[in-house]
């Protein structure tokens, strides 16, 4: 196949060309984008690679103010960054999820993202973080939480012209600890059969923040608000750990597909909510 | 044996090439002008075509040509069924068949072609299950299968091969026995996962001739198919063979050749066609599914008097791609132990699924599953421990086979002892969940024909010509170290020379694990007479007779102490006549031998997500001799990998006759993450029909993995699955209704 690559100089640039016409499609990473390209599914004129742009790849971490993440930092980088491991330890273990190494050096988070598969390794854990996105379009900027970006399968909030600027996970407060924790059929080049991200706060005996994020079972990553009510501010009795489980399967939407039954992802919620439980009360210590 | 260059394990010569990409490979071969040709496949998996309109395709610019399946001679090709068009005429039986085809400047531009060609399907009912097609009534896929070439005589709707052996009375010894178990186990469609697909390339410039490059593994056999097909002699085709990037088994038949033959002729130009892994996994050649029901008769005590089989493959829509249409597994459903009275019914049939074809040892895994977990449950009923029940029965020498097969070698026990010794069989488990499960299993040692040339260099060197390939399993640097071994010579001085069928002599094909053993044996014959013919010249120059002659290390001295070189005996021979080309020939004895593998397969179960993890397989592998020991166990270690995706993850599911699974993704072959740690036992000593006593390698560690998991699997958590593959839904599914019913 062939299609025409535009590299602009800069994000500015990139939206002036890509508001001016429908046909162009963004390209961070690219290691989903070429393969639908290559499949016949996708018949771009002509590709806008962001890859000439200095500076995107930057993954930085302000103290007090919390993870920046360039549009076209990579999975493995962010993986590998000192303060995601010891902070936003749900993104790394995400980004050390995706794919393979060859994947991971390439594709990238807001890549990821942007994609909107309900599967995505990095979205549930980025909603459990409190994930924010600077979105640059021709109207200028603007900032949406990740859980008001997704749409459903494929799908965002990203207007023509517009492109993921940054991602943003806000500082944690002091004792918070997170997970991602993945299922699937092979342990690498593996879409998950449902997945789970939690994050929240140790507060004396219990635990305070809740975030739970559900993977591959609903339309898009999503939040659990029910399953976060039934641990937030509670110790993680088995009890409760079971409760959560529960309402966490009731509260999802899994549908049959060729890589797994909905009634088994719903039950493997239940499961894989209980062990990103168990994780973080060994997080704790 | 002692050996410079026999046993051990020298860097393959190829390995380089491969990693820094110098190695060619069809689609590496470049012509100044060469079209892209492609197919357009059929959307249902059975249907009239009603008609083809090609009109607007044609006028594409860039398009060279159309064709379909009017446009080409009513010929059919298979291996050994003529039963497959080139392209399909009138019906079409498959998702995936080939219903017309496009030659264009490139291959958007073919791909654009395809999507303007207008295709009127009236559909027609599916059959999916074979068992059904079977019966009687059932709607004939191949209405005119009788007039096909190599048909067998048959009439039952849509078997295209069946065969029934046996020995003794099954029946009354049933009658007899204490107790009696009957089991029915189902496999199902794999692909053999070769890295590089399916590759060709024909120039053919007057029609009376064709040259073909081609990543098939047995181009001899091409060539015959071909020259059938195409009407043209064997010498008017040469097939250009370069590095194959794995194979499998499912390289053997002939795929996108004869449609990239006709596009060549058609627009009078090269032609080059590769399938994308989509088409791979939709229309190439995986492994047969099949039902599989098993009864056998034993005493009280584990002693088994009878068993009997029922096998029935799904050939899918064709069986051409088998050279022979009942897949050869089924003979060893029984298993390797001494069993009077047997009886098997085999069958292969016509379905609306994908044309099943050869895939590491073809029908092995299937019937090992079924046989190896049927066997643990009778051990069971009879209170016994699985080993200890197969050592009761095993085939000890001497014996003759369920089939009454009478072989040599016989060293099964031995190599059941072997992996039971090594794997801590009866030592306390390392979890709750953990589980350890064995399988024992038997293959023949290869079969076919083959020639080969050692030519002797006047430097001193030598080239070993063999039409064998070598897809990836190190096969031409075992076939140069018996060369070596032969002439006396460091292995750095003998190369190995084929790729090309108008040069090298024939081969029947790297399948059936044959290449050690027949192409071996054919390469020390080869070698043996250059040895020979440098005595005649060196008694000759030495002017005493050639029975004095005393050849060593590349070294001919007579018995007065005289001595030649290699290399001055070549030298003062002089130019005409007197060049030293070997030539050996060899054919294998059909049934004259087996080897046997045992496996140990330790495995962790999630009971709640119903996972499976293998952790360690112990393997111990019957193999007469090692020629090349790493490159043997990189076999074994390859096989269990394999093994295990055909165990717990890979299938290509058809309901309805609709392919459900057409990409990587969730095509879930394992990964090394998933690997487990193999260790590998080699068994030397028995006797095989190879050089020097090796037996066979290539295919026999593949068939007891599957059984070792799923008895392992039983052994953890208490769950019999009697359906491949062993998926965490299904375990856990299981586990649940276990749970259910209060067990």
């Amino acid at each position: 196949m062939k299609f025409y690559v535009i590299e602009p100089a800069s994000l500015t640039e990139a939206v002036d060309i890509l508001s001016q016409a429908k046909d162009i499609i963004l390209m961070a990473g690219g290691t989903d984008l070429l393969v639908k390209v290559k499949q016949g599914r996708l018949k771009p004129g002509r590709v806008l690679s962001l890859r000439q742009i200095q500076g995107l790849e930057r993954v930085e971490y302000v103290p007090g103010r919390g993870l920046f993440i360039g549009p076209m930092a990579t999975h493995a980088q962010v993986a590998a960054h000192p303060e995601v491991i010891c902070r936003f330890s749900a993104l790394a273990e995400a980004c050390s999820a995706v794919g393979s190494p060859q994947i991971r050096n390439v594709g990238t988070v807001a890549g990821n993202l942007a994609n909107a598969s309900p599967a995505a390794d990095t979205a549930g854990a980025l909603l459990a973080l409190e994930a924010q996105l600077m979105l640059m379009g021709p109207q200028g900027s603007r900032r949406v939480a990740l859980a008001d970006f997704l749409l459903g399968p494929g799908k965002t909030c990203l207007g023509q012209g517009e492109l993921i600027a940054q991602i943003f996970a806000p500082e944690p407060q002091l004792s918070t600890f997170s997970t991602y924790l993945k299922l699937g059929r092979r342990k690498a080049m593996e879409i998950a059969v449902c997945s789970v991200a939690l994050a929240s706060t140790s507060a004396g005996n219990g635990w305070s923040n809740v975030q739970l994020a559900l993977g591959a079972v609903g339309p898009t990553t999503l939040l659990s608000k029910q399953a976060g009510n039934v641990l937030e501010g509670q110790v993680w009795s088995e009890q409760v750990s079971i409760l959560a489980g529960k309402s966490a399967a009731s509260e999802c939407q899994p549908v049959d597909d060729q890589r797994a039954s909905a009634s088994y992802r719903r039950a493997m919620v239940e499961v894989m909510v209980k062990r990103a439980i168990s994780r973080l009360e060994f997080l704790k210590g | 044996m002692e050996s410079h260059v026999i046993g051990i394990s020298p860097a393959r010569k190829d390995a380089w090439g491969k990693v820094s990409g110098e190695a060619l490979y069809v689609n590496d071969v470049k012509l100044p002008v060469c079209l892209e040709g492609k197919v357009l496949r059929s959307p249902y998996p059975h249907a009239r075509i009603a008609g083809i309109d090609v009109g607007k395709a044609m006028k594409l610019p860039g398009v060279a040509a159309v064709i379909t399946g009017q446009d080409l001679p009513a010929k059919r090709f298979g291996n050994s069924i003529a039963d497959q068009p080139v392209l399909a005429r009138r019906r079409v039986r498959f998702v995936g068949e080939r219903v017309a085809a496009v030659a264009a400047v490139d291959a958007d531009t073919a791909a654009e072609a395809l999507e303007l060609i207008k295709v009127e399907y009236e559909e027609l009912p599916v059959l999916t299950d074979p068992v059904l097609a079977m019966e009687s009534g059932a709607p004939l896929l191949h209405p005119k299968f009788s007039t096909y070439r190599n048909a067998p005589a048959l009439d039952i709707p849509n078997v295209a091969g069946s065969a029934s052996y046996g020995t003794g009375d099954v029946e009354a010894a049933f009658a007899q026995a204490e107790l009696v178990f009957e089991h029915t186990f189902r496999t199902q469609v794999v692909h053999q996962g070769y890295l590089e697909p399916h590759a060709c390339m024909v120039q053919s410039a007057s029609g009376d001739s064709a040259t073909i490059w081609s990543n098939n593994k047995s181009p001899f056999e091409l060539r015959a198919e071909l020259a059938r097909l195409l009407g043209l002699p064997a010498s008017g085709i040469e097939v250009i063979y370069p590095f194959i990037g794995g194979d499998f088994g499912g390289k053997g038949a002939v795929m996108d050749e004869p449609v990239c033959y006709y596009l060549a002729l058609a627009s009078g130009s090269p032609v080059r066609m590769t399938m994308s892994v989509r088409e791979e996994l939709l229309a190439a050649n995986p492994r047969h599914a099949a039902i599989i029901t098993l009864k056998s008769g034993l005493r009280k005590d584990g002693t088994l008097l009878a068993r009997q089989a029922r096998v029935v493959f799904d050939s899918g829509a064709y069986a051409g791609a088998n050279s022979h249409p009942l897949v050869a597994g089924v003979r060893r459903v029984l298993g390797a132990y001494r069993i009077p009275h047997t009886r098997i019914d085999g069958f292969s049939v016509y379905t609306n699924s994908v044309p099943a074809g050869h895939c590491r040892a073809p029908g092995d895994p299937q019937v090992f599953f079924a046989v190896e977990s049927h066997t643990d449950i009778l051990a069971q009923a009879v209170c016994l421990d699985p080993v200890e029940f197969r050592r009761r029965n095993v085939l000890l020498e001497g014996h003759i086979s369920p089939l009454g097969l009478e072989w040599s070698g016989i060293n099964a026990l031995q190599v059941l002892e072997t992996a039971v010794m090594n794997s801590g069989w009866n030592q306390p488990k390392a979890s709750r969940f953990a589980g350890r499960g064995m399988a024992l299993t038997e293959r023949n040692t290869g079969l076919g024909g083959s020639s080969a040339l050692v030519t002797l260099q006047s430097d001193g060197s030598a080239t070993v010509v063999s039409g064998a390939t070598d897809p990836g399993t190190g096969s031409h640097t075992v076939l140069r170290q018996i060369a070596a071994h032969e002439l006396g010579l460091p292995l750095e001085k003998v190369s190995f020379s084929g790729g090309n069928t108008g040069m090298a002599p024939f081969d029947n094909g790297s399948g059936s694990s044959r290449v050690t053993h027949v192409t071996g044996q054919a390469v020390r014959l080869a070698a043996q007479d250059a040895v020979s013919q440098g005595k005649d010249l060196a008694a000759a120059q030495l002017q005493v007779s050639t029975t004095e002659i005393i050849y060593q290390d590349g070294i001919f001295s007579s018995s007065a102490g005289k001595s030649l070189c290699l290399q001055e005996v070549l030298a003062r021979s002089g130019r005409a006549g007197k060049v030293i080309t070997g030539r050996g020939s060899y054919v294998a004895d059909k049934a004259g031998s087996t080897c046997f593998s045992a496996q140990i397969a330790e495995v962790e179960v999630d009971p709640e997500t119903g996972q499976v993890t293998v952790q360690r397989v112990i393997t111990a592998n019957d193999i007469g001799l090692a020629v090349n020991p790493e490159t043997v166990k990189g076999q074994v270690e390859g096989t269990v990998v394999q093994g295990m995706g055909f165990a717990l993850n890979e299938e290509l599911p058809r309901p309805e006759g609709l392919p459900q699974v057409t990409s990587l993704a969730d095509y879930k072959l394992a990964t090394c993450l998933d690997a487990p740690t193999v260790q590998t036992f080699l068994v030397e000593g028995s006797s095989g029909p190879g050089p020097y006593g090796a037996k066979s390698i290539g295919e026999q560690g593949i068939a007891a993995v599957a059984p070792a998991i799923a008895n392992a699997v039983y052994d953890a958590v208490g769950v019999r699955l009697f359906e491949l593959p062993l998926t965490a839904e299904k375990i856990r599914h299981a586990l649940q209704q276990r749970e259910g019913a209060g067990g």
